[in-house]
């Protein structure tokens, strides 16, 4: 196994209001590989965004270090940025801008030279099949197509590391079987993926190596065919269901 | 190396605005045209009709001109707190490798772009057609320019700070009734404090704590340099004073509603 493109050392995050405290992530640990489509699995509420949201520096963790290729992220958190593509679970597009503007400002927040960003823009409409809705307003699109929109603008600037959390929620099979195939060209574009979903099939399919939280800690880390060997199951499904109901009789 | 990059796309953030402001310049100006016209014949002829004497007209003028900001002011509320509660793309900008110190900073300076674009010329408008109650020898350009920046710099961080501080929810039912329309009539804006003053000391005194008070006063004292208004160099003291709240508790706000790295 190469080194770790990213590890997340010990990760707490709690939550408080006046009325709860709530531990979201609990000493969290694991290491990402570089090229790997690492599935986060776990069920609502087991902190799967939350992580994701943490590797995204969209939040702080209340204890605990990511290391970017060995070093704090949070030393220079805006280098580790420019190497990050993240898709969050809102389809947060820029509502008064078009598709095509969306990915044109995407390239430029990154300080991409004009000549890349049409280059870059026209490769990605190809690869996504956004080329018709070129001029649409966000607001015109559908789920599916404003989730390509999304993963088109989190790779604008040709990132070493995507977080895509929940890609396929609630859009069609076919669409969904559409956005797999996207996902798993990221691998050959030596991309590495985090993958947070809760449909099984989905990381069955698209990941090298699941890890499933529960209740804010790591159940287990292990790829795809190693668990289903162990537990001697056929679909990742009914593995999941096992190992969060002996978690559950544990807890 | 780092302020470089901060400021290249601090600058490619505003260009932004910039690009969807003139696309939408012409829906904003078919709003903010109406009450110009409305107030110029309003507190320009009508009000003059029925006995106010014409040395108020520019006054009144220029502290009734300060409802544009709030409607400005508002719609900026709105947009920021749906995209808050809903659209969530402000978690796109916090993911971008600057730092939030200069992100927030050019929301500020995209608000105070955004007002100037459309409040100068309009007002400019104003005074051309009431010209013969301005007298140009009287204002004082180096004062009339520092107040316009204090005054779009409180506006645009006082309505983001509302905007963090709040709830969307809250904002569409209460900002009007509870924020906007007592800090405007317990202000100076459509009498000047002097008069009130004069009047009733303790109701005067009231609405000092109104900035409105001090933009509209400030605003008079600049453009018409006499003594009968409070001193645009006191009015930009305390409105410094009310932009440090406002930073403070739009620095509160943020902490509280996006928790950022």
């Amino acid at each position: 196994m190469n080194k770790p493109i990213l590890s997340i050392q010990n990760i707490t995050k709690v939550y408080q209001s006046k009325s709860s405290i709530t531990r979201a992530l609990d000493n969290v640990s694991l290491d990402i590989y570089s090229g790997e489509i690492f599935g986060l699995l776990g069920v609502n509420g087991a902190g799967k965004t939350t992580l994701s949201s943490i590797l995204a520096t969209l939040h702080p963790p209340t204890s605990g270090d990511v290391l970017y290729n060995g070093v704090s992220i949070y030393k220079d958190i805006n280098t580790y940025r420019q190497t990050l593509g993240f898709c969050p679970q809102t389809q947060n597009l820029d509502q008064a801008l078009t598709v095509e503007e969306n990915l044109i400002f995407a390239g430029r927040y990154f300080l991409m030279p004009s000549a890349t960003i049409k280059e870059r823009v026209a490769l990605l409409m190809e690869i996504l099949e956004l080329n018709r809705y070129k001029n649409f307003q966000i607001n015109q699109l559908s789920g599916g197509t404003k989730q390509r929109v999304l993963i088109g603008r989190a790779l604008m600037h040709n990132p070493k590391i995507v977080i895509l959390d929940e890609p396929t929620v609630g859009l069609d099979p076919d669409i969904r079987r559409k956005l797999w195939k996207i996902i798993s060209d990221l691998k050959t574009m030596g991309i590495t993926t985090i993958l947070t979903t809760h449909y099984l099939d989905e990381a069955e399919v698209l990941s090298d190596r699941v890890c499933i939280l529960h209740k804010g800690k790591v159940s287990l880390i292990e790829s795809v065919a190693v668990l289903k060997e162990k537990h001697q199951m056929d679909n990742l499904e009914d593995i999941f269901i096992k190992i969060t109901a002996d978690a559950n009789n544990l807890g | 190396m780092q302020f470089s990059t901060n400021a290249r796309i601090f600058c490619v953030l505003i260009s932004r605005n910039l690009f969807l402001f003139s696309r939408q310049l012409k829906s904003t100006l078919t709003d903010c045209i109406p009450p110009l016209f409305t107030q110029i014949i309003t507190f320009g002829y009508l009000f003059p009709l029925i006995g106010m004497p014409s040395s108020m007209i520019a006054p009144i003028y220029l502290g009734s001109m300060l409802t544009l900001f709030l409607q400005l002011g508002y719609a900026m509320v709105m947009k920021t707190g749906f995209d808050l509660h809903y659209n969530r793309f402000i978690d796109y900008h916090i993911t971008l490798p600057i730092s939030k110190r200069w992100l927030f900073g050019s929301y500020i300076i995209n608000h105070m772009l955004e007002v100037l674009l459309i409040t100068l010329p309009l007002y400019t408008i104003g005074i051309l057609v009431l010209h013969k109650q301005f007298d140009i020898a009287h204002i004082n350009v180096y004062a009339l320019t520092l107040m316009y920046l204090f005054i779009l710099t409180f506006f645009s961080t006082f309505f983001l700070a509302i905007s963090y501080t709040a709830t969307v929810h809250w904002i569409m039912d209460n900002v009007w009734p509870r924020i906007l329309v007592p800090l405007w009539w317990f202000s100076s804006a459509l009498v000047t404090w002097k008069k009130i003053f004069a009047w009733s000391p303790s109701i005067s005194y009231i609405m000092l704590f109104s900035p409105i008070t001090y933009i509209a006063e400030g605003m008079r004292s600049a453009l018409l340099g006499t003594d009968q208004f409070i001193g645009w160099h006191y009015c930009i003291l305390i409105l410094c004073g009310f932009i440090v709240l406002n930073v403070i508790a739009l620095n509160y706000g943020i902490k509280r509603k996006l928790d950022p790295v």
